[in-house]
């Protein structure tokens, strides 16, 4: 039965786009007030889906009392946003239902390590990942754009500078 | 409460479920249009942007204007960035060399590593040790940098 659910990548992005955009209503379904702060103020705008932001929500959520010097979203010493697990676990469910699940490996693991290190940080510098600068994007924010462009600019020059030569996998 | 973990929960359950279908990467697709001229993920990606203009726009004027109040941000922020950003910029101008910097260095090492965070994540549960090391490392990375932030203030 599963295997027979084909979709169309951009069947695929519309649909969550469209619910990453109502996400952000879920945050009004609280208490308005939570610990002395209003409830809308409690998460960004343009939320509904990071996987930086909501990375560093679930660790925050999880062990506050050791990374203290962490500013999340308000709303994450509350409540976790647990979109990433989520994911994790839909991306293992339609793996083994569409019988693609495979122990594999593609670049060296050491310096797998090393670029989630670094995507990490400069997702830091950007306040978003590759997803939520979409949101942002959909929601009318004109230096979205501007990262959107950088980040094609920088998969151009790696495009140059790596895949034509063959190296970095 | 609950509403909102339960909530980012199937989000991230149905985005997984069919971003593992068709292969979605929000690099992959930029990475692909310049190398092979190929438009197969850009439709994900321009799909996604047009669906989440939808579902603000649907907020906005019918589901729950409060939330989108701010929508269209340039309206009302003109030109400031949303926050979220773990630099504090205040002018114009620093702000968008952050944003260059940033999506520069996302780009880049998106490419070199095969894909974009979300791809990875999705990578791993299909069993890939390269991005199960990724994905250690991303959220490793993230404490870090709040961390090395954190001694330079």
């Amino acid at each position: 039965m599963a295997q027979k659910i084909r979709v169309k990548t951009w069947q695929a992005g519309l649909i969550v786009g469209f619910l990453a955009a109502l996400a952000q209503s879920v945050y009004n379904l609280m208490p308005k007030s939570v610990e002395g702060v209003a409830a809308y103020k409690l998460a960004p705008v343009a939320y509904g889906f990071c996987m930086f932001c909501h990375v560093r929500d679930i660790v925050n959520t999880f062990m506050r009392n050791i990374f203290s010097f962490m500013t999340p979203a308000p709303i994450s010493a509350i409540i976790p946003a647990l979109t990433i697990v989520g994911l994790l676990l839909g991306a293992y469910i339609s793996a083994i239902s569409t019988k693609s699940f495979s122990v594999r490996k593609t670049v060296n693991p050491a310096l797998a390590f090393v670029y989630g290190l670094l995507v990490a940080s400069f997702a830091a510098i950007l306040g978003a990942c590759p997803i939520r600068i979409v949101l942002r994007a959909a929601y009318i924010d004109v230096i979205a754009f501007v990262g959107i462009a950088a980040m094609i600019f920088g998969a151009i020059v790696a495009s140059e500078l790596l895949l034509k030569r063959a190296w970095g996998g | 409460m609950y509403a909102f973990a339960i909530a980012t929960l199937i989000i991230g359950f149905i985005a997984g479920f069919l971003f593992q279908r068709t292969g979605q990467c929000f690099i992959g697709a930029y990475r692909d249009l310049y190398l092979f001229k190929d438009t197969h993920l850009l439709k994900g990606v321009v799909g996604f942007f047009i669906g989440a203009l939808a579902g603000y726009i649907t907020l906005m004027l019918i589901a729950d204007p409060f939330t989108a109040k701010s929508f269209p941000w340039v309206v009302y922020n003109v030109l400031t960035a949303i926050p979220g950003s773990i630099v504090k910029a205040k002018d114009l101008l620093s702000v968008l060399i952050v944003s260059t910097i940033g999506g520069f260095g996302i780009g880049f090492f998106s490419v070199a590593m095969g894909g974009c965070p979300m791809r990875n994540h999705v990578m791993a549960a299909e069993g890939n040790l390269s991005s199960i090391a990724y994905v250690t490392g991303f959220w490793v990375g993230i404490p870090v940098i709040y961390w090395i932030i954190w001694i330079i203030n």
